[in-house]
């Protein structure tokens, strides 16, 4: 039997009412997820994986999903009607890497893309859109790290809505890495190139 | 009408720390319910009571060491009189409608039938207690209670800080001492007369 762990000092401890902080002690450490871990998890939140590493995301606010909304119901009119394919909304897990998973905003999925079996995560995507959060570590991530992940995974189009900086941007795929397409602002269009005629009134889309 | 609870921030997980967050994807305290606690897959001593869950300490290593040495000898018992039988926690035992403990030993005089569901009750029941839990002392008195509800007939309390071995008998829906044991005696139990524990031997088990 391993030596006596002495509790930390800093260990959560729940109380009636609270959450159940001690069922974290089931489960592996950050770090040591393994994808298949990590798709066991049956839960409705926001959850993304990458590396080991589970992120939870915040909950969103019903500004965040208002303008969610007003995306997805445009590109999914856009997509159905020249029958591409399949438009989603989080949380759909997408695999972008070998040991990441995503939950896009909003994402277009070719046809071709579309795995047979409906309850596999889908291997990338054509187009996503990301509406940022307003914490900081939301938007490292959003602007950082899933433009780090959505690039490798080959996603040709990333879209960025950043009400803070009241900006939408579009990134196009070149090569490995994404150039900016376009930052618009308010009283602008913001055009897709991947989708001919796929367009969006920032100002629109900023106060949905 | 909905009650609206206050939003509780996470401790935040980092790289090699438990993922607290994960407390999020379920009920909190005291919203639990049997059939969550018992789908629970973990080898972690977990109790429940009215929809909490409460978490035991880690045993000791010397806790672990007498519990082996009394679990040997009852089992050798077991397997000499061919009735019964004995299991060591985890092992969920309900004890009222919304009551499960997890007793460091157990004892059925029949085997169970069905070995797929948590058992109600038990025949007999031991705790072992190290130095320096006072947690688990306390638990001794509401769990003294509780067994006995429970209608557990003989209920051993193994005490590594005082050295003594205490087997308490149910009679009219209580427990009373039948015998307080030293090192140098030999603790014998009532429900099965053919069985005893040199007290000396067990703590000093190694």
């Amino acid at each position: 039997m391993s030596a006596v762990e002495i509790q930390p000092v800093d260990e959560p401890r729940s109380r009636l009412g609270t959450p159940v902080w001690e069922i974290a002690r089931l489960y592996p450490t950050q770090g040591h997820w393994s994808e298949e871990s990590y798709l066991a998890l049956h839960t409705n939140q926001l959850v993304e994986f990458t590396h080991g590493v589970l992120e939870f995301l915040e909950m969103p606010t019903r500004k965040h999903q208002l303008m969610v909304a007003h995306l997805y119901q445009r590109l999914l009119v856009y997509i159905t009607q020249r029958q591409l394919g399949e438009v989603h909304f989080a949380p759909l897990r997408i695999r972008v890497a070998s040991e990441t998973i995503r939950e896009p905003d909003v994402v277009f999925l070719a046809n071709h893309r579309l795995p047979e079996d409906k309850t596999v995560p889908p291997e990338g995507a054509d187009l996503a859109m990301e509406v940022v959060s307003p914490s900081a570590e939301s938007r490292q991530r959003d602007l950082v790290d899933k433009r780090h992940d959505y690039a490798e995974a080959g996603i040709a189009e990333y879209w960025i809505i950043d009400s803070e900086a009241s900006t939408v941007t579009v990134l196009g795929l070149q090569g490995s890495a994404y150039i900016e397409l376009g930052s618009y602002g308010p009283g602008q269009l913001a055009v897709s190139k991947l989708l001919p005629g796929l367009e969006f009134d920032v100002t629109e889309v900023l106060s949905a | 009408m909905r009650t609206v609870r206050k939003a509780i921030e996470a401790p935040r997980s980092k790289r090699g720390t438990p993922v607290w967050e994960l407390a999020r994807l379920f009920p909190a305290q005291g919203y639990w319910t049997e059939e969550d606690y018992l789908e629970l897959e973990t080898n972690l001593l977990i109790e429940y009571t009215d929809g909490v869950l409460e978490f035991l300490e880690r045993p000791s290593p010397q806790h672990q060491l007498i519990l082996q040495y009394i679990q040997m000898r009852l089992l050798n018992f077991v397997l000499k009189s061919r009735r019964g039988s004995v299991m060591a926690a985890p092992l969920p035992i309900r004890v009222a409608s919304t009551t499960y403990r997890e007793p460091d030993l157990v004892y059925f005089t029949k085997k169970l039938a069905d070995l797929s569901k948590a058992p109600t009750g038990a025949d007999l029941v031991m705790e072992v207690v190290s130095p320096g839990s006072a947690s688990r002392r306390r638990d001794l008195i509401k769990k003294r209670r509780e067994y006995a509800e429970a209608g557990i007939a003989e209920y051993w309390i193994v005490d590594a800080e005082n050295f003594a071995v205490t087997v308490l008998v149910l009679k009219d829906g209580k427990y009373e001492v039948a015998g307080k044991y030293k090192p140098g005696q030999t603790a014998v139990s009532r429900l099965l007369p053919e069985f005893g524990i040199n007290v000396t031997e067990a703590f000093s088990a190694d």
